[in-house]
């Protein structure tokens, strides 16, 4: 026996009672209750957490990738010259001054300084360039000779500057002022000077522009000249004058709200300088970084709460279910309270004294857990800065707080406004197990309006994201209602034929009271689950798509001029198979590729042309005519027909030209003479030194002066190259028909070894007659969704359009915009020349060969310009929050998963005793140890199985649905390189998980529950 | 705190079952003076039960009125239902744990139970004391998983009497006990029916309960069917006139038995008619 009661405890301890309860009692009950309110808490809070974690990531990598001049701030004053006079800038001090204290706080070192362009006025080719001071400029050159300058006028000058125009230290030098008709101002040159620390410099070039470019248009520019600032006062205003202070955004220690609050701040100063002063201009770029890191963090507020929010729902619709087991066993200590005098409000106070000290300390294990997880995405996600906590995250921790009392407070009172006489009752009131409640009907009708808004399209934008949830809830709330009473008369009409197992499985699961918010649950569950996973594969496979489009292959190198030659030589050089290299060339919309290599090196996200796409726009199989010398002959034969006329319907001569390229890719024009007059033959000859190393035949061109017209036919034969006669084609089906609007020329038969034209021809271009080997129209390939209802050109390498045809489409053409074209290298430059619309790229599949063909290409006189690489650009995705937010499917698709688990594990914990004397009473009347254990495996199974199946069935409709909304890139892509089908694998993947791990954990509850069914559970519940 | 009276008249209770209604009690008039111990008997069924949870507020009469002192419970809101449970009627429900807080103690029970009557000013005794006065002084703060049944009955016993009410409804106290145990819950019973002047009234099926109290009534198929005095059986002739046989009579007068009242010397005489 014990000892007596304590006598100093005369008063009821609800601390005591909470504590025993808690951790004396109901361990198990007391770790699931925190472990979901942790969930929720975490869910709930993780969310503006991993926000805050992702824009600090962008700020970061948009500062660390940001070059100078997006960091620039510069507050600038330009002098003016008018009628009115001169109007000098104002001191850089000043304009300092103007700066506030807090953006000048968050700025770098000020470097004040002036800049004029001036050009010297002697000399046969005046060179032009910039006249800069900065205050202490001396400190970061390397004065190479002479002295840095001390007094008005002096200049250090570059050793270039000495090389191209003699100003060697001493040399005086006059330079234009702003001002016209006055002398100038003299300068000297006190010495020489290279440029050291860019970073001070701010990144301003200050050499490498000194040059003197000849021929019919000469000109010249100087490198900087550095001064002091008295070169700028008191003299004459210099032409484009200025001064100004600038300073670099420090990147180091900005956070988040400190960038955002810059620009805002920036963006106040830049108005009120242009109220004050037109004169005064603030320039910066990082405007820019500001609008990217809001319009990315709308994008995260759209995507995170779209995985987030189901997930904390479920979890809150998860508390209530344990709640509502927990209250539900606490219907005895309910009825005592109520008993011993509590009313309902009493009897409530006992329940929460119970629940909230175990609720509340799990909120705040949540809390910490989101904490947890945000330093943890914060070390995954880029860039250096520490993890921030911010408002969102305390006003998330108070709503799920909010939320757990206030959903314990409902599950408490809905137990304790009971009836005492209901409570005092023994055993559990029956359910109306078939009845629709009023909450449910209303569920119901909000979410099926929801889901018919979703599927018909109604939805759109950020409000379409939540389809998918709704979409899972109205399966899994119909699947709940239907499937019990299905399952009960299925049980009914098994147990009469006799199948007792199946029967009575199917009638356990209709008359479970539980069934249905399991089957709700688990539906839910595993169509969130296939739809964060599905979300996250097709997001990486878009981001991979729009990095391959946007790359066009692994490296890509542009190349200066219009070589092609060259660079073909060049990839010999490197690829003799043609195997990893290939030329391309870009003129505006147009892709102009070599159809052997360019596929094997080349990306095609979304599906590459076929073999035999790639062979129809291969251009006509015939072989050029090549001409090699520099004296030409032609016999001509004019018809009867009309004698030319000019514009003017007088008698006119038309002249005859054979159009030719050269290996360089230009196109040649080489006179041959005037045509006989209608009747009359002649020998016309022409020469031209275009084709002494060779050259291909392209046109035979008719001409007049101000235009001509012809109709008449024209034989053409004997063509002779210095004597030598060619063989050509005279055929008419090796000639193409010319037929536009001003010309049409037609190919037919002449006599043996002749080529008749019959001309009728007006206007003043050229009509030209090409052989088939140049193709009239190109043969092309065209995005799916392009559309040319006036005709389609393309552009050619020449920079006019070209009549085309398509012969296939494409989802995407390699690196080019939406309307575009692909074709065939060749088959676009035979017979044209190249002009400054066109460039060359060179696309490599290998980043290993980069070196190689750089050094290849230099070897034959070709610079590579730019170099732009597939992983530069796909890291460039990868740093985006649409990326970093869709990732989040990687933690709620396990999260869901367990969550449904956790439904499983506590409806096995609170029921399990009820079905346990089922069972025994089996037992009792005759059913063997494996009918009962296979019973109790089986009891859940039917009912999770169904709910499985149509959860992942409404994951992947509502994902197939909602794609299309998703911003899986942080801007709308130009191209359709956003492919939203169903990522099938990974859907596939997410099933067999949840397939296995569900049904494998309610079998195992099941086990261990026929472990349980023993003759004394009958006696127990008696 | 001095004993309650109870006083019903006309008392009716209607079951609302799924398909049909049930009439557990049909017009109960009984009185029970203030100070009184009372057994209520009857088979399974009778309305003992229901007797008992209308006279706790627990149920409301579908008709017919309950006093309860002054109080008349059948009228009573709801707020001052709970105060007369929580301060002067004290309820014990037949089967012990389903008196008590599970996961607590005795004296933890003694405790939460007279928190109403603290917080409505009155003077409760000390748990420790309400525990001696049933004899579970010892055992006070033990975890009930720890306890016999008898334990535990005493322990529901305390916590119901702890803010000493003046009504004391018990339903079934020694069943499920062994001899030992139910003497103990009797005693304990009727040392708070005389140390304190509480009225008790307590269902029973045990005739050996049923012997010692001073008076037992019986109800009958949702009537009162007889009153026991002393060990005498009587028969209670209703407020309407009924006089329900008792159970000896009922075997040699079968329903539609017709019978003749004769006043010989001063009593009745009761004479069935042959047919």
């Amino acid at each position: 026996m014990g000892d007596r009661p304590s006598r100093r405890a005369t008063s009821w301890s609800p601390v005591r009672f909470a504590r025993r309860s808690a951790l004396g009692h109901r361990r198990g009950q007391t770790s699931a209750l925190l472990a979901v309110a942790a969930l929720i808490t975490a869910c709930t809070a993780f969310a503006p957490v991993y926000d805050r974690a992702m824009q600090q990531a962008l700020v970061d990598t948009l500062l660390a990738n940001a070059d100078t001049d997006e960091l620039l701030v510069r507050v600038q004053s330009e002098a003016t010259v008018d009628a009115r006079g001169t109007n000098e800038a104002q001191d850089p001090r000043e304009l300092q001054a103007l700066v506030p204290r807090d953006v000048a706080g968050q700025l770098g070192t000020p470097v004040l300084g002036r800049t004029a362009s001036v050009t010297t006025v002697h000399g046969d080719i005046p060179p032009t360039g910039p006249i800069v001071w900065r205050e202490g400029a001396c400190e970061h050159v390397r004065v190479l000779r002479g002295t840095c300058p001390d007094a008005a006028g002096q200049i250090l000058v570059s050793e270039a500057d000495v090389d191209n125009f003699g100003l060697a230290p001493g040399t005086p030098v006059r330079v234009r002022t702003a001002v016209s008709g006055e002398t100038g101002v003299r300068l000297e040159v006190v010495g020489t000077y290279a440029p050291r620390d860019r970073t001070w410099w701010q990144e301003e070039t200050l050499v490498g522009m000194s040059s003197v470019v000849g021929g019919t248009d000469p000109s010249a520019a100087h490198d900087a000249w550095l001064t002091v600032e008295e070169t700028f006062l008191g003299g004459p205003v210099f032409l484009g004058e200025t001064a100004h202070t600038a300073a670099l955004v420090r990147t180091g220690s900005t956070d988040v709200d400190g960038v955002l609050a810059l620009g805002d701040r920036l963006d106040e100063l830049a108005d009120r300088l242009e109220d004050e002063d037109g004169d005064l201009t603030l320039m910066t770029a990082l405007g820019d970084v500001t609008d990217s890191v809001r319009e990315q963090t709308r994008q995260a507020h759209r995507t995170v709460p779209l995985l987030v929010a189901p997930l904390a729902v479920l979890a809150v619709f998860v508390l209530w279910l344990v709640l509502g087991a927990a209250t539900e066993q606490r219907r005895g200590e309910v009825a005592v309270a109520r008993l011993r005098g509590r009313g309902r409000a009493g009897a409530t106070g006992v329940l929460l004294l119970e629940l909230l000290p175990v609720l509340l300390p799990g909120v705040a294990v949540g809390a910490v857990g989101a904490l947890l997880g945000g330093a943890v995405a914060r070390a995954l996600l880029p860039g250096a800065e520490p993890f921030e906590v911010g408002v969102g995250y305390a006003v998330a921790v108070l709503l799920a707080a909010v939320a757990v009392v206030l959903t314990t407070v409902a599950a408490a009172v809905r137990v304790a406004r009971e009836p005492l006489d209901v409570l005092v009752r023994r055993g559990r009131t029956s359910s109306r197990r078939w009845a629709v409640g009023a909450l449910d009907a209303f569920l119901l009708a909000v979410v099926g309006t929801g889901v018919l808004a979703f599927v018909t399209g109604s939805l759109s934008g950020p409000a379409a994201l939540v389809g998918p949830a709704l979409l899972a809830l109205l399966a899994g709330l119909l699947i709940g209602h239907l499937a019990t009473p299905a399952a009960s008369v299925s049980g009914r009409w098994l147990l009469r034929r006799g199948r007792l197992v199946a029967g009575l499985t199917l009638l356990e699961t209709g008359r479970r009271p539980e069934t249905r918010t399991l089957m709700a649950v688990l539906t839910v569950a595993s169509a969130l689950a296939v739809f964060a996973v599905d979300a996250l594969v097709v997001g990486e496979r878009n981001r991979v798509n729009a990095s391959q489009h946007e790359a066009g292959a692994p490296v890509v190198l542009r190349v200066a001029g219009l070589d092609l030659d060259g660079v073909r030589s060049a990839l010999e050089e490197v690829d003799p198979a043609g195997r990893r290299t290939t030329p391309v060339m870009i003129s505006r919309d147009t892709l102009a590729v070599d159809p052997e290599s360019f596929p094997r090196v080349a990306f095609f996200p979304r599906g590459a042309p076929t073999a035999d796409e790639w062979r129809a726009i291969a251009p006509p199989d015939v072989e050029p005519v090549t001409l090699t010398g520099t004296r030409f002959a032609l016999t001509v034969r004019t018809g009867d027909g009309a004698v030319p006329e000019d514009a003017l319907g007088a008698d006119a001569q038309a002249g005859l030209d054979l159009v030719v390229t050269a290996a360089s890719g230009t196109r040649r024009t080489i006179t041959l003479g005037t045509l006989p007059r209608p009747g009359e033959r002649a020998t016309l000859v022409g020469e031209d030194d275009a084709c002494a190393e060779g050259c291909r035949l392209v046109a035979l061109a008719f001409t007049g002066y101000g235009g001509v017209s012809i109709t008449n036919s024209v034989d053409v034969s004997g063509l002779e190259v210095d004597g030598r006669r060619v063989e050509w084609p005279t055929s008419a089906e090796e000639w193409n028909t010319t037929d536009s609007e001003a010309t049409f020329i037609a190919p037919t038969s002449g006599a043996p070894g002749a080529l008749r034209l019959e001309l009728s021809t007006h206007g003043i271009y050229p009509a030209e007659a090409t052989p088939a080997w140049v193709p009239l129209t190109v043969p092309t390939l065209l995005p799916t969704g392009r559309r040319d209802p006036l005709g389609l050109v393309v552009s050619g390498v020449n920079g006019s359009d070209r009549p085309a045809r398509s012969v296939g489409r494409v989802v995407l053409v390699p690196s080019m915009p939406r309307r575009s074209a692909l074709v065939d290298l060749d088959a676009i430059t035979r017979g044209s020349d190249f002009s400054a619309a066109a460039h060359v790229e060179v696309w490599l599949d290998d980043p290993a060969l980069v070196e190689g063909v750089v050094a290849s290409l230099r070897e034959r006189g070709v610079v590579v310009e730019d170099v732009r690489r597939y992983e530069t650009i796909r890291q460039g995705y990868a740093d985006t929050v649409a990326a970093w937010s869709l990732a989040l499917g990687a933690v709620v698709g396990p999260a869901v998963v367990l969550i449904a688990l956790l439904v499983l594990l506590v409806l096995a914990v609170t029921g399990w005793r009820d079905r346990a004397r089922d069972l025994a009473v089996l037992r009792l009347n005759g059913a063997g140890r494996r009918t009962t254990r296979g019973l109790a495996v089986w009891a859940q199974l039917p009912g999770v199985l169904l709910a499985l199946a149509t959860g992942v069935a409404a994951g992947t409709v509502g994902a197939a649905l909602a794609m299309p909304d998703v911003p899986f890139l942080p801007t709308p892509p130009e191209a359709p390189v956003v492919d939203p089908s169903t990522a099938w694998p990974a859907v596939l993947a997410v099933a067999a998980a949840c397939f296995v791990v569900l049904p494998a954990a309610a079998a195992l509850a099941g086990v261990a529950t026929a472990r349980q069914a023993r003759a004394d559970r009958v006696k127990d519940g008696a | 705190m001095r004993g309650l009276a109870i006083r019903t008249r006309g008392l009716v209770h209607i079951y609302h079952a799924e398909g049909h209604d049930v009439a557990a009690l049909s017009g109960v008039d009984l009185d029970v003076a203030a100070g009184e111990m009372v057994g209520l008997l009857g088979p399974s069924g009778s309305g003992k039960s229901t007797l008992m949870s209308l006279v706790g507020g627990v149920l409301r009469p579908s008709a017919g009125k309950v006093f309860v002192g002054e109080t008349e419970v059948s009228a009573a809101t709801p707020r001052a239902l709970d105060r007369l449970r929580g301060t002067e009627v004290g309820l014990m429900l037949q089967g012990a744990v389903r008196n008590l807080l599970p996961n607590s103690t005795p004296a933890d029970n003694v405790r939460f139970a007279q928190v109403p009557a603290r917080r409505s000013g009155r003077a409760v005794p000390d748990p420790g004391e309400v525990l001696d006065a049933v004899g579970l002084g010892r055992d006070g703060d033990r975890p009930l998983g720890d306890l016999t049944p008898g334990a535990l009955q005493l322990a529901a016993v305390a916590a119901t009497i702890s803010s000493r009410p003046g009504l004391l409804l018990c339903d079934e106290p020694t069943s499920q006990l062994d001899h030992a145990a139910r003497d103990r819950v009797l005693a304990a019973l009727t040392h708070v029916n005389r140390t304190y002047g509480t009225t008790v009234v307590l269902v029973t099926h045990d005739p050996d309960v049923a012997r010692v109290l001073p008076r037992t009534v019986t109800i009958r198929d949702g009537r009162i069917g007889g009153e026991g005095r002393s060990g005498e059986e009587y028969a209670v002739v209703t407020a309407d006139g009924f006089l329900p046989l008792p159970g000896h009579a009922r075997d040699r007068l079968p329903p539609g038995t017709l019978v003749r009242f004769h006043e010989v010397d001063g009593h009745f005489e009761v004479r069935a008619e042959e047919r």
